[in-house]
């Protein structure tokens, strides 16, 4: 293979992004570095299939070893996410079937009433900035932009709150204005469920929330 | 020998010893390429970096960044270099060994001493 095709390859870019991700900022340049150019030397002493399977089981290897250093705090966060959905999921299936806690209609007038209060009160860069420092473990920013985040986080949370019950009296005010005797013991249960359904919501979005702001907090005093 | 003057691991003596071998050309990938040559290790450079890190933090090895190149997609190598307490811990192992291994023979076909 002439030099000049060796040169147009590049290493695969996901497995590139993803070590990048997960290196130290200060081991980037030498790791990444160093592994192009052996990717470089294989190609040439190899072929490119088998240089692009070397270069991504190095990247992977290398990425799984820093990971536990550099997104200690991201794996844990993602790790009790994934507890409390599943003890979630655990709870509504135990209680009878999941599609008892599904309503759209809830949906809708919690989570993006919550969104878009959230960005009015701080703004769209806050919102991405939060995802951005939890993801990162980012903790070298000034203490203003965890501030902002940490408000976004608030507002959401408390706003997801606030519309959950605020809409479930909405419900009982409708329940009580159009139900009648006759049919109380049909109607009654299952129009009160779906009233709950949105402070379930709110309360949900408030917890996700709250842990974000304690992140966002112990980030900044970092 | 104070008590937190441990001895080197087998890796980190291939690592400072490569190293000193280099000489000035020891970073990451020439690291790697003269224990695959030499002793037939193929570690992943996220080993290497990870027990060149720790040698660093001990005293053992310094480096210092680099110019960024093309050949490497315009990023900066990271040269090593054994420093004074890595030589002398090097010496303390390589010292440690012979002693333990003096008077010793084995034998090739029972793997019993003798």
């Amino acid at each position: 293979m002439n030099e000049s095709k060796i040169s147009n390859l590049t290493p695969p870019r996901l497995a590139t992004r993803f070590l990048h991700w997960s290196l130290p900022r200060d081991l980037r340049d030498p790791i990444l570095g160093d592994l192009f150019e052996e990717y470089q030397q294989q190609i040439i002493e190899q072929s490119p299939t088998s240089a692009n399977y070397w270069y991504r089981k190095q990247a992977i290897q290398t990425a799984i070893q820093f990971l536990q250093k550099t997104k200690r705090g991201l794996l844990m966060f993602i790790f009790s996410l994934l507890i409390f959905i599943s003890l979630t999921i655990m709870a509504m299936v135990l209680g009878g079937s999941i599609y008892m806690f599904i309503d759209v209609p809830s949906l809708l007038l919690i989570f993006p009433p919550a969104l878009f209060f959230s960005i009015a009160v701080t703004s769209w860069q806050d919102l991405k900035n939060t995802f951005a420092f939890i993801i990162n473990n980012q903790a070298d920013q000034p203490s203003i932009s965890y501030i902002r985040a940490k408000r976004s986080m608030s507002v959401m949370g408390n706003v997801g709150v606030i519309m959950g019950l605020f809409v479930t009296i909405i419900g009982w005010v409708s329940m009580a204005n159009h139900i009648k005797i006759d049919d109380f013991a049909d109607h009654f249960g299952p129009a009160f469920a779906v009233s709950a359904l949105t402070i379930m919501y709110g309360t949900g979005l408030k917890l996700v929330c709250y842990i974000a702001e304690m992140k966002l907090q112990s980030l900044s005093e970092q | 020998m104070n008590n937190k003057e441990k001895f080197l691991g087998e890796f980190e003596q291939f690592l400072l010893l490569a190293i000193l071998k280099l000489a000035d050309n020891a970073y990451g990938s020439s690291i790697r390429q003269l224990l695959s040559d030499t002793i037939n290790r193929d570690v992943t450079i996220g080993a290497l970096y990870t027990t060149l890190d720790r040698l660093e933090k001990k005293g053992l090895v310094t480096s210092r960044m680099g110019e960024a190149t093309s050949e490497r997609g315009g990023r900066a190598k990271k040269y090593f270099t054994v420093s004074a307490k890595g030589q002398r811990a090097l010496k303390r192992s390589k010292q440690a060994l012979k002693v333990m291994w003096q008077d010793l023979v084995l034998n090739q076909h029972q793997s019993t001493f003798c």
